[in-house]
């Protein structure tokens, strides 16, 4: 189990069953530690389209609680669908348009749970986790989103 | 007829308090409200229902006659045979055996049922700890019939019997020790924790006093004046919305002077009023969209503040 707060801009919270390998510096590279119950893995991209003029959107967020909170809706996750591993990256900063803001993996035995779970930790981590987006415009003006 | 799904508290009032040479139930640790009514109102927070369990003699106490009771049965105080003379005075584990009782006939129990059992000369014991505890009850295994703090007081650690879930399948084990002589509640857990029956955790960190208990005036003086000497600081983070008001994301605010007198506390939501006064952020926001988390986890606003608290006061949230 490994959480962190990855290059204070990133921010990973991990939860997996297996012995994985700890994740290699900067180089998000995963797909070599699935292990052999794998049978379905299901990628989520989260990413910052242009609407409304944005220029780009400026996240924050609470990185001890995120890191808490995360972690318990990734358990969650594990227990409901049974699943083998599940990463939920977020970025924090600046993320400007076209780029990627959120990054979910999870895997199972089958297809079926890997995509029930995936949506799952999307849809959560938007009701749970401490994170605020700010929309900022081409020309100049911002919007705190969701007030 | 269906089992009941009830979740049952039970304050102990017990004992004759001879050391302390007043009825403990009747003090008074949170600011003014009695300790029977503290332990009541923090056991309501949790269970469908809670019972003060007490002696014949006690019942019309001022302190205690207004709550729904659990007399001692007379069968388990008569039950000495030869080697428990003190057994007349009843004790912690006439309490608990009494109202199992009750319950199973009046109540139609299912033996997987919990009651919490809270003594009420424990004045640290707080709505953390007992969400910690049932969380951890909730997850045991189900060979485990009761789930026990490790009590680190002292020499050697022992199980809480006093702070505690028990299920009432525990009953006849409680009942055939009773019938052996023994009638130290702290005994008989030590003995069911080596049958490997009990779900024995450890405090969480940031309550390593939690299990302090209270048993004569000297203690009870010292411990009111360290907590009214106490400094209580919290610290508050902003964020978003918040944070451009404040201009500052996190900051270091006394709480000493928010007492609340109506309901004799120290809430969240008296921290906000101040930082509401201070900052106007019903002018950005109504109060309504705001959530709160203390220590990082979701809590209400009426949550009691305690030292070294951190608050977060949640906007509307939008990750993804």
């Amino acid at each position: 189990m490994i959480d962190k707060i990855f290059n204070t801009k990133i921010l990973i919270v991990r939860e997996e069953i297996n012995n994985f390998l700890p994740l290699k510096n900067k180089n998000i590279d995963l797909q070599d530690q699935d292990n052999e119950n794998v049978g379905g893995a299901v990628i989520f991209e989260g990413i910052v389209r242009r609407d409304n003029n944005i220029d780009y959107l400026e996240y924050e967020g609470d990185t001890e609680m995120i890191l808490l909170q995360g972690k318990k809706i990734l358990e969650e996750a594990i227990q409901q669908f049974n699943l083998e591993c599940v990463i939920l990256i977020h970025r924090l900063g600046i993320v400007k348009v076209g780029e990627m803001a959120v990054w979910i993996r999870s895997t199972a035995r089958h297809r079926k749970e890997a995509f029930a779970a995936t949506e799952f930790v999307i849809d959560s981590l938007k009701k749970q986790l401490p994170i605020w987006k700010k929309e900022c415009f081409v020309d100049g003006g911002s919007n705190w989103v969701g007030l | 007829m269906n089992k009941n799904k009830y979740r049952y508290g039970l304050v102990l009032v017990g004992g004759k308090s001879e050391r302390m040479g007043a009825d403990k139930g009747q003090l008074a640790y949170h600011y003014d409200k009695s300790q029977v009514t503290y332990t009541f109102d923090l056991l309501s927070n949790f269970c469908d229902r809670v019972f003060v369990s007490c002696r014949e003699e006690q019942a019309q106490l001022a302190h205690i006659k207004d709550y729904p009771q659990i007399r001692d049965n007379s069968k388990y105080l008569n039950n000495n045979n030869n080697l428990n003379n003190n057994l007349k005075k009843g004790g912690p584990i006439v309490g608990i055996l009494s109202a199992m009782d009750e319950l199973e006939r009046n109540d139609n129990i299912d033996f997987h049922q919990m009651i919490i059992v809270l003594a009420c000369d424990m004045p640290n014991i707080d709505k953390n700890i007992l969400d910690h505890l049932i969380k951890n009850h909730q997850q045991k295994k189900s060979e485990y019939l009761v789930t026990a703090f490790q009590n680190p007081d002292k020499d050697k650690e022992w199980p809480e019997p006093l702070c505690t879930i028990y299920d009432f399948s525990v009953n006849k084990h409680l009942l055939k020790m009773l019938e052996e002589g023994i009638k130290c509640p702290r005994k008989m857990l030590t003995i069911l924790n080596e049958k490997s029956l009990i779900n024995l955790i450890k405090l969480p960190t940031s309550s390593r006093d939690a299990l302090v208990n209270i048993n004569t005036t000297e203690e009870y003086q010292k411990y009111k004046k360290h907590k009214n000497e106490r400094k209580m600081q919290v610290k508050v983070r902003y964020y978003a919305i918040l944070r451009e008001k404040t201009k500052v994301s996190e900051e270091n605010i006394s709480v000493n002077d928010l007492l609340d007198v109506e309901n004799k506390k120290i809430s969240l939501n008296n921290l906000y009023t101040l930082l509401d006064k201070k900052y106007n952020f019903s002018d950005l926001i109504s109060k309504e969209k705001l959530t709160v988390a203390v220590n990082s986890q979701y809590v209400d606003f009426d949550y009691e503040l305690k030292d070294a608290d951190t608050v977060i006061f949640i906007p509307p949230i939008s990750g993804g």
